[in-house]
């Protein structure tokens, strides 16, 4: 189900509010729980198996790792157990067709013929926000081995948790030490519930008005024939699709963040206007703040940080990013984005703080950063290397030559998509983001989020089906 | 450890909101929030149940959800990707029913009026058009498709695949090897084809979308001429009218309508006349028998264009008025209309809507007035297999379909039997080239499939097909269902009504006389993209059917079919149909 739907606005959001407010404090959990597995199973009945074994195997991993007497012993094999299933689940789905099919290209430029492997591990379906329910559940394991968490009072709690509808598909990755004392107890306000709905209000507006107009700019762009695409309109194409996905995701997070705020949540924020980043290092702190700090506390701290020399530094960063790439899609693109981005961030930090792009104006630092940024989205977005370096040679002068690229452009370069882009310009460098627009709560703001509730609704009938781009990861 | 312990976390922690308005206001906004999210919901649901037909119970919106599918049930729409799921896709009918549920929901009367409304504003203010229509300069509409056709990937490089494309996806072949192997059937059937891919309104018209004039028209797709080419080389005859087109352009003709996706009747004209002698000049035209003194009456005619319809305006003709048409209706001698029954002409056209907008009236070229359902879908007779019968003196033999062009005609024809097959010459299959030009994403988008057909083996005796003059309603029997076709989902089709296929197992024969034991029946998917009852057909349940032959259905037979079984029996209509419980 997307939250930008029909059916997820007028019949389950009112019916999942209904039930989770009618029911006894006792059973709030439950509810939310159930609901969720409706919001999940929505797209196919049988993923929320896999969800709820997923879940039922941290839980039991989370019981040993705070078994009363626990070993040390009997911590590793419990947090390793659960490491080792989140990810086998993940690396199954997600990574194994990825697998055979590229093993079987090596075999075969090796000479050595077909690699002979059941027909159906090359098609193997991925369950929805596979990526990010693994991570938050493993996360549980992790931190009550760490001693950063209590466990869960009991395997609903839990089973909330992993499975909650706002938050289950596309994050933000909420950590379970950063809500297990929500989990225990929280407040469940009027104010809160309009500061939760004024933030859905404001994320579905952006989704709508913002990343939606985007995505049908980039598309054509990126679909557009061998030779059919003029510098402008690829430069144009890019940054439509760095609007799309920044405004889109974000929109997402808005939204989860108001929706868990509606049933007492505070979720962590995800973003922080990425695009005013003077740097690739600060970018990966505004951007995805969610999967940035669990690959940071997760993977490249245990790997050694930055406390084992600066060549090590280098390597964890490249590799951290190769990971962060991966974790996004089983494509060789994904992985080359990650690369671009850890090379950078090794880059910038061999540089130092002292060196000349440092001491650049931050305006410039700014349209550097970002210029880097809409580069690696070329990968992030093409389906494969030969679009993404076709795409690439566009925005530098090598496309354009096919006579189609004329009607393309004329058709981008429409003063209505300007005006879109320019409102996208606007809102990413002019205004302030969405929680410090809401952080005083006016009425005014609370009626203007009920307008552009409306209005959205209306645009969203017109639009048609435009599920969120980070569902696929 | 202890039972609480806080959030080490914070530092990217939840944000903190400082209110400023009272507990009571606070209650009203929440009131107006629940409010905008159950009120339409409710008010739509409550005046759907209270406007039941009792006499035809339908489920309101969410007592459908709980009306599963059976486990036989085949998939309603199109079949998706069938490998790319195996593990997980076990449920597809409880998974599409779902997205039924969704889909019927969405159809609230809240949400067309909303949309509708919009849309209105949207083109009158700002000029946008929508999914399926470009607002071009000076009036001019252009479908989408054939924009993205022109631009996208194009004929002959496949649309590469990736991890972010929904894995179940309606499988996408390719047109080059579809189109190869057609002709190889017809050659091996001695029978030549003559492909007619007609340029779309961007092709001849691109200043109407970019503002610029352009060197050298008409602009074709990068690979498009390469795209004949390699037809050609296969066999296939390619007539491509594009550059005559631009000469009619530059001679002051207006090619295509303005805001329709097909050419003005005079184009049409040209196009029968520039294929009616490609087609004199085959060394085999001189053996045929002229069999057709026609004649000529001329009518003005207008419409408001399918894409003003696909723009959904509640209020079209406050921003577009009608374009007017003279159109020649040929008639054969006494006045009976051409290419109805000439199922022995050894020509055939095999066409899509530009076949048909000047013949079938569903298209919007039928005269005022025109009376009951059956004869307000009588054939208009202006279309281009009338104008190039005319151009030829034959009577021809026509397989056409709106947004069929691709597959359904070639099925149509397949499913002929072998030995009336086997005595044509040529098919001449006229399709808009954006069929031939769409990639995988586009074309799905567009309801355009690629598809190998079979042909039937039926040896046909010279008797009448089926029982003609049976009259309707005689035939009542039970019979279980062994398969059906999918059907596209209503809204995404450029047409408004279809039919569909299927093939039942006959039980009691309760009314009539009936020697077949496993017929193929045509059945109405949807009107006015609204699904049919008949729509609903399960695999492996029993219904009682009241049938006609097919061939008695004249003012049915330029609908769309969509036929997906290799059946080729002849097929009978269903007139009524009822669950045998």
């Amino acid at each position: 189900m997307v939250f930008s739907s029909h059916i997820f606005l007028f019949y389950f959001l009112p019916l999942a509010l209904a039930l989770y407010y009618l029911s006894p404090k006792g059973l709030k959990h439950l509810m939310l729980t159930l609901m969720s597995y409706v919001f999940y199973g929505w797209w196919n009945p049988w993923f929320t198996l896999l969800m709820l074994v997923s879940t039922f195997i941290d839980y039991g991993c989370g019981k040993l790792i705070t078994a009363p007497g626990a070993t040390a012993r009997q911590k590793k094999v419990g947090v390793t157990l659960s490491v080792l299933s989140n990810l086998g689940i993940l690396a199954f789905f997600k990574y194994c067709s990825f697998a055979v099919t590229n093993i079987s290209l090596l075999s075969q430029w090796l000479g050595w013929g077909e690699v002979p492997v059941p027909d159906f591990l090359y098609y193997i379906v991925l369950p929805v926000g596979i990526s990010f329910y693994t991570f938050q559940s493993m996360s549980y394991s992790i931190d009550l081995y760490r001693g950063h968490a209590v466990p869960a009072k009991n395997f609903i709690d839990f089973a909330c948790y992993v499975s909650m509808f706002p938050q289950l598909v596309a994050g933000p990755i909420v950590r379970y030490g950063s809500v297990a004392d929500q989990l225990q107890s929280r407040e469940h306000t009027v104010e809160g519930f309009v500061a939760g709905f004024t933030r859905f209000n404001f994320g579905f507006a952006k989704k709508i008005f913002l990343a939606n107009p985007m995505g049908a700019i980039a598309d054509p762009c990126f679909a557009a024939v061998d030779g059919g695409l003029t510098a402008p309109a690829a430069w144009l194409g890019i940054m439509a699709y760095a609007f799309q996905i920044y405004f889109d995701f974000s929109a997402y997070s808005d939204m989860a963040i108001g929706l868990g705020r509606m049933v007492g949540f505070r979720f962590p924020e995800n973003f922080n206007s990425p695009y005013k980043s003077k740097s690739i290092t600060e970018f990966w702190r505004r951007w995805h703040i969610s999967l940035s700090s669990f690959l940071r506390d997760y993977l490249y701290i245990p790997l050694g940080g930055n406390r084992r020399g600066n060549a090590r530094t280098y390597f964890n960063l490249l590799l951290v990013m190769l990971i962060g790439g991966l974790w996004h899609g089983a494509q060789w693109t994904f992985v080359m984005w990650g690369a671009i981005h850890g090379g950078m961030l090794a880059f910038e930090r061999m540089m130092g703080k002292d060196s000349f792009y440092s001491r650049l104006p931050n305006a410039v630092r700014v349209g550097i950063t970002f210029i880097i940024v809409l580069i690696t989205w070329v990968f992030f977005r093409a389906e494969n290397f030969e679009v993404a370096t076709r795409y690439l040679g566009a925005m530098f002068g090598l496309g354009g030559d096919a006579p189609v690229a004329g009607l393309l452009s004329g058709y981008l370069m429409r003063p209505i998509d300007w005006i879109y882009v320019l409102v996208c310009v606007g809102v990413t460098w002019a205004l302030p983001r969405s929680p410090e627009v809401l952080e005083k709560l006016t009425p005014l703001k609370v009626v203007l989020g009920f307008v552009l509730l409306v209005t959205s609704v209306m645009f969203m009938y017109w639009q048609g089906f435009n599920p969120f781009l980070y569902f696929q990861f | 450890m202890s039972t609480e312990m806080k959030n080490p976390y914070d530092e990217h922690g939840a944000h903190l909101d400082e209110i400023k308005f009272s507990h009571r206001l606070g209650w009203v906004f929440v009131i107006v929030f629940l409010a905008l999210i159950t009120l339409p919901p409710l008010v739509r649901n409550l005046s759907e149940a209270f406007n039941l037909d009792p006499a035809e119970p339908k489920w309101i919106a969410p007592v459908k959800l709980f009306d599963f599918p059976s486990s036989e049930a085949e998939d309603l729409f199109l079949k998706k990707k069938s490998n790319s799921s195996r593990i997980t896709r076990t449920s597809p009918s409880l998974r599409d029913h779902l997205q039924a549920f969704e889909k019927g929901a969405e159809e609230a009367d809240f949400a067309g009026i909303s949309r509708r409304v919009l849309q209105q504003e949207l083109t009158g203010f700002l000029g946008e058009g929508n999914q399926k229509v470009i607002l071009g300069k000076d009036g001019w509409l252009f479908y989408r498709a054939a924009f993205d056709g022109l631009t996208g990937y194009g004929p002959l490089n496949a649309e590469p695949d990736a991890v972010t494309k929904d894995p179940d996806r309606a499988e996408w072949y390719q047109p080059l090897p579809v189109i190869r192997r057609f002709a190889k059937q017809l050659e091996e059937r001695g029978i030549e084809l003559i492909l007619v891919p007609v340029p779309v309104k961007p092709m001849i018209y691109p200043e109407e979308i970019s503002g610029k004039e352009v060197a050298e028209l008409p602009l074709r797709h990068p690979d498009q001429l390469k795209f004949y080419e390699a037809l050609e080389e296969a066999g296939v005859r390619v007539i491509d009218l594009s550059d005559s087109f631009v000469k009619l352009k530059e001679a002051g003709e207006q090619v295509f309508l303005k805001q329709d996706t097909h050419w003005t009747a005079a184009t049409m004209q040209a196009a029968a006349k520039e294929v009616a002698a490609y087609v004199k000049g085959r060394p085999w035209f001189g053996e045929l028998q002229p069999d057709l003194n026609p004649t000529v009456q001329t009518a003005g005619r207008e419409n408001l264009g399918d894409l003003v319809g696909m723009l959904d305006l509640p209020e079209p003709r406050r921003l577009y008025e009608p374009e007017t048409q003279t159109i020649e209706m040929i008639s054969a001698d006494g006045g009976a209309a051409v290419t109805s029954s000439a199922s022995k002409s050894p020509l055939v056209v095999l066409g899509d809507s530009f076949v048909n907008v000047y013949d079938d009236p569903g298209l919007g070229f039928a005269p005022e007035n025109s009376g009951s359902e059956e004869e307000s879908r009588s054939s208009i007779g202006a279309g281009f297999a009338q104008h190039l019968a005319k151009e030829l003196s034959l009577e021809l033999e026509t397989h056409v379909a709106n947004g069929g062009g691709a597959t359904a005609v070639r099925q149509s024809f397949a499913k002929r039997p072998d030995n009336r097959v086997r005595e044509k010459k040529a098919v001449i299959w006229v399709l808009a080239s954006r069929d031939l030009l769409l990639s995988e994403t586009p074309g799905g988008k567009a309801s355009v499939q690629w598809r190998d057909v079979t042909f039937s083996d039926r040896i046909e005796e010279d008797k009448p097909e089926q029982t003609l003059n049976a009259p309707a309603g005689t035939i009542t029997l039970t019979g279980t269902v062994l398969e059906r076709s999918s059907i596209p989902d209503p809204k995404s089709t450029p047409y408004e009504d279809a039919l569909y296929s299927a093939q039942i197992k006959v039980g009691t024969v309760e009314a009539g006389k009936f020697g077949e034991t496993e017929p193929l029946l045509y059945l109405w998917a949807f009107k006015k993209r609204t699904l049919q009852p008949t729509a609903n057909l399960e695999a492996g349940k029993t219904y009682r059917f009241t049938l006609v032959p097919w061939s008695s259905k004249t003012e049915l037979h330029t609908l769309t079919k969509q036929d997906d079984l290799t059946v080729f029996t002849d097929p009978w209509f269903v007139e009524k149909m009822e669950e045998v419980k």
